[in-house]
This record gives C-alpha cells, sequence and structure tokens, in this order.
C-alpha cells in the first residue's frame, strides 16, 4: 500500500484536500462512534449500574473478568461456533471457486449460482434465527421429517436442545450458510486477478489439474483468504444476535450458546453490571486486536513471498 | 476417449447436481417462508408441507390489523436510501482523501478506523443513547442517518479500491487545467468507484434496512417504527399459534425489497469486490 | 477549515428530520405536554399487549388520548435502562415484570406512588402490593391482574387412571415431590406423561425459602428435592419432552403427542407410532387460559389444582415514570387501570377470564362456574391461591438463578455431570453473575 501511495500524488499543494475530504467521516466518527466507547471505557473502571450513582472501582471490573469462568467458557463457545463456521464457509467457497475455474469441465452458470448463494446474506439475523429454530424443532421441524422420511436417521434428532454439540454445530453452520456466498464471491474475484499467463504457461509444461491448483491458484489466493478469514474473525469474536436469537435469549442447552458478547450483553442489560460488561468488551476488545495484529502480520509475510 | 468423455460427462452431471443441492438449500428457507406465510398457526405447528396453504388471508388481515406495515416499510426505505446515499458518498471521498493524498495523520486515522472496527458495538449503546437523548434526537431518525457517514469497514474496502483501479495519471490533466480537487473527485474518481461503491451500497442498504436494535432503542413512537420492529412486536404477541404464520408473512413482506435491489444490484457485486479485495 | 467543521457540526445537529417524510410538528418531543398537569395524551411503554386494550378503555372513558408502545418482552428491560438511564422523559407510563422491579426501584425510574398506598393495600390482593413496595417500603408499581399458579389437569384422564377428578384429591397427588413421582409412575402404567417436560417443577423452587436469604444462597432439601424429581421424571421418560412453547407443547394441549418425539403430522400419528397424551401443566393463571386457547376438542376437559406450593408467575406492573413531565395525568391512568372496580369487572370480560388483583371484584365473581375447566369455580381458586403467595419469598436474583439451576438439574439428567458436579458448577456460576452472593461450599 505505501508504494501505491508514494507516486500517486500531484503537487504537493494539493496534499491537504485529503484532510479535508476526510472531515466529514471525522467528525461523525468522533460524535457517533469515538465517543460512545470512550465512555464505555471510562465506565469499565466504575460500579456503573446502567443507572444512578457509578463509583470508581480502578481495574476490578478487568481482574474479575479474567477470573471470570463464565466469560471463558462463552468465549470458548465463541471459537467453536466460529471454527466451525470459518472451515465451512470457506472449504466450501473454496470448493466451489476450484469447481468453477476448473479448465477441463468449464462449469457454466456461474453468474446465476452466484448470485443464488448470495441470497441468504439477505435476509436479517431476526428472521434467519426464526426460521431455523422453527426448521429445527425437535418434534415437528421440518429438517427432522426430510431426514426421517429419508431414512438418514433412525429418531428425530433434538439439534438445538439436546446436547451443546448440536446446538453450537448448527449455529456454526448456519453461519457458513449465511456467508459463504459472500467468500465464494471474493475468492472468485481472487482467481480471475490471477493472470491467465500463470496457467498457459503451466499448460505448455504439461502441469496436471491438481499441480496446476496446488503450485498456482492456491498461493496466489492465500492473501484474499486470509483477508476473508480476518474479517470474519473480527465479527466472529462478536458473534451475538444468531445464537441470541436462536436460543430464545437464553443461551440454551446448557450455556453452550453463549457467546461472549452475548455474556456482557445479557451482564449489562439483564444483571445491571453495566461497568463490568464494559470491562468485558475491551478484555474481548484486546483479544481480537491480538489476533488480527498476528494474523495480519502472518498476511503480510506470505504475501512477500 | 469416448469412455474418457462419458466419464467427464457423468462427473460434470455429478457437479451440476451438488451445485444445484447447494442452490435449493440457499433457496428453500425463501420457499419455506413463503408456503408458511399462506398456511394457519395451526398447519404450520404441526407438520409442513411444500404447497401453499389457503390463509393466505386470514394472515394478510392479522398482519394489517396488528400493524401499520407500509408505514413501516416507508419508514425503513427512508432510513436505508439515506444512508446508502450517505455511506455511498462520504465513504467514497473518505477512501480516496486518504489513498489518493499523502497528508499527516492518514495513517493515523487509518490505524483508528481499523481499531474502532474490533470494538463490540453492543455496549456503545448506552452512551450512544446518551448522547442522542443530550441532543435532543430520541425518535428522530438522524441518529440511524447521520452516523453512515462514518462507516470504516466501507472506507477500508473502498481505500484498497481506489489503490488498485485507479490510474493516478488521471488525475494530472486536470488538475493542470485548474480544475478543484472537488470537481476532480465527482467528475473523475467517483464514475471509475462506482463499481465497488455499488458493493458496499448493496451491503449498507441490506444492513440498514435490517438494523433492529439502535432503532428499538431510539425510536418510541408507533408512527416511526421500522419494519423489523414492527415483526418483533407481532412475534411478542403471546399466543403465537395465531400469529405465526402472520409472523411469516410480515417477515416475507420484509424481505421482499431486499431481493428487488439485490436482483438490480447483483451485478455489481460480480467484478466489484474483485479489486478491493484482491490487493488485499 | 475551522468554520467547515462547525458548519458540518451545526448541520448534523441541528438539521431537522428531513428524511423523516411524516407529518409530526414536534408536538412529539414530549416538551409540550402540560407540565406536571393534565394532559390530552399519555405514552405508555409496555411489554403486553394488555394495556392497549386498557387504554383505549380509558380514551373512551376520559377522552384523553393514550399511545400505547408494546416491546418485546425480551428487548424491554434493554430499552427502559437505556431510555431512563439517560433520564428520558418519553413514556409517561412503565411497566415491569416481577423479577425486573427491584432493579428498576433502584434505578429510580418508577415514581412514588404513596398516595395510593391506603387503597392498594385496602383493595388488592396482598402479595401485589408487597410487589410494588421498593426495598424502603415506598410503593412504586400496581398491578390489575394476579397471576397464581396452578396444576391444570387433564379430567378426563384423571377419572380413567386414578377414578376421580376432584381437584383437592388430584392437589394431593401434587403436593410433594415423592406423591408427583409417584402420581407419574402410576400415569406412566396407563400410557400418559405427567407432564409436558421436567421444567415445569421448576415453579415449586420458591416453596419455602427464598433463593438468597442474608446474602447466602439457601441450597434447601426442597430444593434438591427437585433436582432429584425432575432427574427421575427425566430418566424414566415420564415426561413428553415436550418443553414449554414448543409446537409439541401446544399441540399436547389438544390431544395425543408421538412419544419421545416422533415426526409424522398429527393425522398419522394413529398408524403404529406410539403416543401418549399430557396429564398435567404446571402454570400461572395465564397459562390457564393459554391452554383453554389451545385445547380445541379438550376444551372443557381441564381442571385446577393446588401443587407443591403457591406461587405466582409474571404479570404486569404498571407504574409512572419518574421523568414524566405528565406525572399526575400518568397517576390516573395507573389508578383507574388497578384501583378501580369497574376497570377490573370490565376486564375480565374484556380478557375473558383473567384473574384481575381487585379482591372485591374476585369475591364478586367467587361462584362463577367455568365452562372451560368443566364447571370449576376458578376464581374461587385462583383467589385463594393468589392470597396465599408469600412474596417474601422473591428475591432480584430468581431469574439468573433459577435459569442456572435449571441448566445444572439438564446436565444430570443427560447425565453429563453428576449430581456433586453439577451442584458445584451450579455455585461456580452463581459466583461469577453475582459475587456478593455466598454459596454454600465456599
Amino acid at each position: 500500500m505505501a508504494k501505491t501511495t508514494r507516486k500517486s500524488h500531484g503537487p504537493n499543494h494539493v496534499d491537504h484536500y485529503g484532510f479535508i475530504f476526510c472531515i466529514p467521516f471525522i467528525v461523525t466518527f468522533l460524535i457517533f462512534s469515538v465517543y460512545p466507547v470512550v465512555r464505555t471505557f471510562t465506565m469499565s473502571f466504575t460500579d456503573y449500574k446502567g443507572y444512578g450513582v457509578a463509583n470508581f472501582v480502578g481495574v476490578a471490573n478487568y481482574s474479575r473478568a479474567i477470573q471470570d469462568p463464565l466469560f471463558w467458557d462463552a468465549f470458548l463457545n465463541t471459537l467453536k461456533m466460529w471454527g466451525l463456521n470459518i472451515v465451512l464457509q470457506l472449504g466450501l467457497a473454496l470448493l466451489l471457486t476450484i469447481v468453477f475455474n476448473d479448465i477441463k469441465y468449464k462449469m457454466r452458470g456461474l453468474s446465476i449460482f452466484r448470485a443464488l448463494f448470495y441470497l441468504p446474506n439477505l435476509i436479517a439475523a431476526t428472521s434467519v434465527a426464526f426460521l431455523f429454530k422453527t426448521l429445527l424443532d425437535w418434534k415437528f421441524g421440518s429438517v427432522n421429517q426430510v431426514l426421517l422420511s429419508i431414512g438418514l436417521i433412525k429418531e428425530p434428532v433434538n439439534w438445538l436442545g439436546g446436547s451443546a454439540m448440536t446446538a453450537q454445530a448448527v449455529v456454526g453452520v448456519v453461519g457458513a450458510w449465511m456467508w459463504f456466498g459472500n467468500s465464494f464471491i471474493m475468492l472468485m474475484a481472487g482467481v480471475q486477478g490471477i493472470s491467465h499467463d500463470y496457467y498457459e504457461a503451466a499448460t505448455i509444461d504439461g502441469a496436471g489439474r491438481w499441480t496446476i491448483f496446488a503450485k498456482i491458484t492456491m498461493p496466489l489466493l492465500r492473501p484474499i483468504m486470509m483477508y476473508v478469514a480476518i474479517t470474519s474473525l473480527i465479527g466472529g469474536l462478536q458473534l451475538f444476535d444468531i445464537p441470541y436469537l436462536i436460543s430464545g435469549t437464553k443461551g440454551l442447552p446448557g450455556r453452550s450458546l453463549y457467546t461472549a458478547v452475548f455474556y456482557l450483553f445479557n451482564m449489562a442489560f439483564t444483571n445491571h453490571q453495566m461497568g463490568y460488561a464494559a470491562a468485558i468488551a475491551f478484555v474481548l476488545f484486546a483479544i481480537i486486536a491480538l489476533c488480527s495484529m498476528v494474523a495480519y502480520k502472518l498476511m503480510n509475510r506470505k504475501e512477500e513471498i | 476417449m469416448s469412455a474418457e468423455k462419458t466419464k467427464s460427462g457423468i462427473i460434470k452431471g455429478i457437479l451440476y447436481l451438488a451445485l444445484i443441492f447447494l442452490a435449493v438449500l440457499c433457496v428453500v428457507p425463501f420457499w419455506m417462508m413463503l408456503i408458511n406465510s399462506t398456511r394457519s398457526g395451526n398447519e404450520i405447528m404441526t407438520g409442513f408441507s411444500m404447497l401453499p396453504g389457503s390463509s393466505l388471508i386470514d394472515n394478510w388481515n392479522a398482519v394489517l390489523d396488528n400493524l401499520d406495515i407500509f408505514r413501516g416499510m416507508f419508514n425503513s426505505l427512508i432510513i436505508a436510501v439515506s444512508c446508502t446515499v450517505l455511506v455511498s458518498y462520504f465513504s467514497a471521498m473518505t477512501a480516496y482523501g486518504l489513498a489518493c493524498y499523502k497528508f499527516k495523520g492518514s495513517n493515523v486515522i487509518f490505524i483508528i478506523m481499523l481499531v474502532f472496527m474490533m470494538v463490540p458495538a453492543q455496549l456503545g449503546l448506552l452512551g450512544f443513547y446518551d448522547l442522542c437523548n443530550k441532543m435532543g434526537l430520541v425518535n428522530s431518525y438522524i441518529p440511524l442517518i447521520i452516523p453512515c457517514i462514518a462507516s470504516p469497514g466501507t472506507v477500508f474496502f473502498l481505500r484498497q479500491y481506489i489503490l488498485s483501479v485507479l490510474p493516478k495519471a488521471i488525475l494530472e490533466a486536470p488538475r493542470i487545467d485548474g480544475a478543484s480537487e472537488l470537481t476532480i473527485f465527482h467528475r473523475i474518481v467517483l464514475p471509475i468507484m462506482s463499481p465497488g461503491i455499488a458493493t458496499m451500497a448493496i451491503g449498507a442498504f441490506i444492513g440498514s434496512w435490517n438494523n433492529y436494535l439502535l432503532p428499538l432503542v431510539l425510536i418510541n413512537q408507533q408512527d416511526k417504527f421500522t419494519l423489523p420492529m414492527m415483526i418483533a412486536s407481532l412475534s411478542s404477541v403471546k399466543d403465537i399459534a395465531t400469529n405465526i404464520g402472520a409472523t411469516y408473512l410480515a417477515v416475507a413482506i420484509s424481505v421482499v425489497p431486499i431481493i428487488i435491489v439485490f436482483c438490480f444490484c447483483s451485478k455489481y457485486i460480480i467484478s466489484s469486490i474483485s479489486a478491493g479485495s484482491v490487493k488485499g | 477549515m475551522k468554520r467547515i467543521l462547525a458548519a458540518l457540526l451545526a448541520a448534523a445537529i441541528c438539521v431537522p428530520v428531513a428524511g423523516c417524510g411524516n407529518t409530526n410538528t414536534g408536538d412529539n418531543t414530549g416538551s409540550t405536554g402540560g407540565e406536571g398537569g393534565s394532559a390530552d395524551k399519555l405514552v405508555v411503554w409496555t411489554l403486553a399487549e394488555d394495556l392497549k386494550d386498557f387504554a383505549a378503555y380509558y380514551t373512551e372513558k376520559t377522552g384523553v388520548q393514550v399511545d400505547v408502545n408494546v416491546i418485546a418482552p425480551a428487548d424491554y428491560p434493554t430499552k427502559l435502562t437505556t431510555a431512563l438511564g439517560s433520564r428520558s422523559s418519553e413514556a409517561d407510563i412503565i411497566v415491569g415484570e416481577p423479577q425486573m422491579l427491584p432493579d428498576f426501584f433502584d434505578a429510580g425510574f418508577f415514581a412514588d406512588l404513596s398516595e395510593f398506598d391506603a387503597a392498594a393495600q385496602e383493595k388488592l390482593v396482598s402479595y401485589i402490593y408487597d410487589a410494588g413496595l421498593d426495598s424502603n417500603g415506598v410503593l412504586r408499581a400496581l398491578s390489575y391482574q394476579v397471576t397464581p399458579g396452578s396444576v391444570i389437569y387433564r379430567r378426563d384422564l384423571a377419572t380413567e387412571v386414578f377414578g376421580t377428578d376432584d381437584p383437592d384429591a388430584i392437589g394431593e397427588m401434587f403436593s410433594s415431590y415423592d406423591a408427583i413421582l409417584d402420581t407419574a409412575e402410576k400415569l406412566d402404567a396407563a400410557g400418559y406423561s405427567i407432564f409436558g417436560d421436567t421444567g415445569a417443577l421448576r415453579w415449586f423452587a420458591n416453596a419455602d425459602s427464598p433463593w438468597v436469604k442474608d446474602g447466602v444462597l439457601q441450597m434447601t432439601d426442597s430444593r434438591l428435592g427437585y433436582l432429584d424429581t425432575a432427574v427421575a421424571l427425566y430418566q424414566n421418560e415420564y415426561v413428553a419432552f415436550a418443553p414449554e412453547w414448543s409446537a409439541a407443547w401446544y399441540a399436547s394441549m389438544a390431544g395425543e403427542l408421538p412419544v419421545n418425539a416422533g415426526w409424522s403430522e398429527l393425522d398419522d400419528v394413529a398408524e403404529g407410532t406410539p403416543t401418549t397424551q399430557v396429564f398435567a401443566y404446571v402454570m400461572p393463571s395465564w397459562g390457564a387460559l393459554t391452554i383453554r386457547d389451545n385445547a380445541q376438542d379438550n376444551k372443557g376437559k381441564f381442571g385446577v389444582a393446588k401443587g407443591i406450593s403457591s406461587f405466582f408467575g409474571g404479570g404486569t406492573f404498571i407504574g409512572v415514570n419518574e421523568f414524566s413531565e405528565r406525572k399526575e395525568a400518568a397517576m390516573d391512568f395507573v389508578e383507574f387501570c388497578t384501583l378501580n372496580e369497574e376497570t377490573a369487572q370490565w376486564w375480565i370480560e374484556q380478557s375473558d377470564g383473567d384473574i384481575v388483583s381487585m379482591k372485591s371484584v374476585l369475591e364478586a365473581n367467587k361462584d362463577y362456574e367455568n365452562p372451560s375447566f368443566g364447571n370449576q369455580k376458578t376464581y374461587e381458586f385462583f383467589t385463594k391461591e393468589a392470597e396465599a403467595v408469600d412474596y417474601s419469598l422473591i428475591t432480584r436474583y430468581d431469574t439468573a438463578i433459577g435459569d442456572a439451576f435449571g441448566q445444572a438439574i439438564e446436565a444430570v439428567q443427560k447425565q453429563e455431570k453428576t449430581k456433586e458436579q453439577a451442584l458445584s458448577d451450579f455455585y461456580m456460576e452463581i459466583n461469577a453473575i453475582y459475587p456478593e452472593i455466598t454459596t454454600p461450599e465456599q
């Protein structure tokens, strides 16, 4: 990036326009994003309940958060659900990318499929949760009805009320269902950015389809896959609405659908421990920032190879 | 040779079947939603059918009895359209400013933007409400629209996009001709960026259209309710058995505009995301 | 540069609701209403539809317009905390369910209703008055309804299995955890399930002591009995595995249910799939209405009996927003809804059978024989149960602790944890959420 910015500008006397162009953004950002966050930050050092007087308590909330087993459980749940989600989402997207770029089979209908795959992205989380809750109902859900009738299962699976594992898996799969189309589009874009020269050269050299894929496509796709993974990480660790809605706001079964943000949301608005919830928010932020930084470093290193 | 051909034909067939299966998975929930919106609560509770029922009119009446759904749609539309326009214009402007000029602090702005994307938004809620309350903006759409000017994610994406699609030389000629920087942005930069902007616009529209928590907290007057708020209040009615069909119908109605927007813009998605993310 | 900045700021703040597109001309910012005096409009924030009817009735009687804003129950605390935490005067009348009230009272959201104190104490069922008192004994909220609980059972099945459908006899069968287990066994032998789900027992969790007393968690024998019984019912498959509010639960009210989750449509059930019927539901009085409304052909076959203890659940408590600019008018509305005999009688009819909180009106309806419940005198029954509710057993921690305990029980039922493990995890959980509570094993 630094490379591109260097040469691009006109004479120095117009450079302050860059700042002028940013002013609307900066002003709005300061008022509507920075101010609330800074307020939350100051809250995290108090025993604020969401009302009334807030007493300064130092870093007590932070030390409590770090020792809070429920918070770490919730964080672990988040990781599990996001992990399954990202594996499925990226895996499926990659598979589709391979299929649509195969030089032998030359699959058609890319634009139609791409549009259809993107569809799940369009519905609000509230509606998605509502739909899947109904579809996955233990006794009357259509999913069990279909699976039973084709003989895949012998008795109905209690998807959302049974074990922690199935419930978490459902959230992971629903997430993947919502987002794989988006990832697929990004990966396709990445492949199309790969120059055809590479492929031609490789084909002339007699490389097979798999060799081409492993030696050319994959390495060139890596940065974009990292990009998708990182943005998904930032969003995924803040996973909230689907588990919240799909479990009827309680995080059942067990505490398996409690995510970190779910936990802090309940802490803030149900248990009225706003100050503590704020501290959790910033612990979570620190983790996300750290992960993103590590991932970003990794991404940059790979890119330079 | 011909055996080889049949074999590849079969594989191709299987691949198509798999693709179609996947596509069906993506479409089925929409289909079920439509079907269920024509069925009665009892029918929905006790089984599933791929064919429409006969309760569409009852459900429709139930929706209209409980909600002013067109008002809600109109409200949501106003917010979503305004928001989309602001996101598109100002994000492009900011991204251009960050990408194509060298000024002190541009990196700082960029980094702060990224950092704030990582703070869980749910907790900003309290501060955000407090702010709106002090500024007298409760029950107004301003807090739902104006903040769209600053959407870091979009700026982040468009900045990458500009770097890859905008030939810098193109800016020199008009500058020498004495065109103002704003004119250059309007006349030259915006058109070149439009595919990237369109992608982000779709996302912004959908995001704003589906937004629930913020309007819920800020809007108190029934005549200003947005569509998701109305749907939520419908499903909060105690006796869901009688209202579940109506809820499906309301959800279906709320998805329609999105589908329309999507149909018009889906082409842009194709060309779009590419350029921005390739250079990731 | 500064000028641009200032201009933008000004624009952002001052632009009228440009996109708004409707015709409001500022009368809705709340400030134009009379200063604490009479008003021509009131705003209600509530989480149940009921108050819509009350509002319409109030408008009919007084001409004062009342806007009712119904908010989904799960979102209500978020909305109220956010808005009133910033001292918003948007709403004039606010509500709360009992478990939310202590926090709302502490927060100072509910205005002082002391002027109704004497009337409320005299006219209303006592637990309603107790629930409306804050920690200093100041009255802050009142309810138009009572929500006493009961065991709602199938009279036809009772006659078949036990040879009687008499509420007192059935009550005896639900009078202790041992009795319940015994009853469940008999029902199972006859091919029926005692409850939809073991969650039904949770209503008796406060039978003999509050969850928290003097900062200490009370793990009483009764609560351990609840745990053991719930586990036994589950593992012996004495329940139908149809949790409250699930589709199966609704369906169970009207008839047969596939055993352990069959799948076919109800019509096909007859062909071979083993089925069961749910014998009883433990629900507050509004649950009885839900059952009645979903009973279809079973309507009239239900009866209500007393369970292990007299309890109540939910209920909408009305109060006045401390920051309202129309407090006087709002008070009048609260009085109209909760302390007016005529309104109470109207509500019984309007709601088609809700149980009101006004003692005199309950008394007047005492002899009503309810055809939906086999001509049982339901008002008499519920009045007695409501009067037996001991509000001192209720704490602000009940929801969170109850949920956590339910999860502990679930883990034991599914054999994911031993009882000891589950209990110690439960204590740990309570410590994490409420560090101020001492748990037994500390």
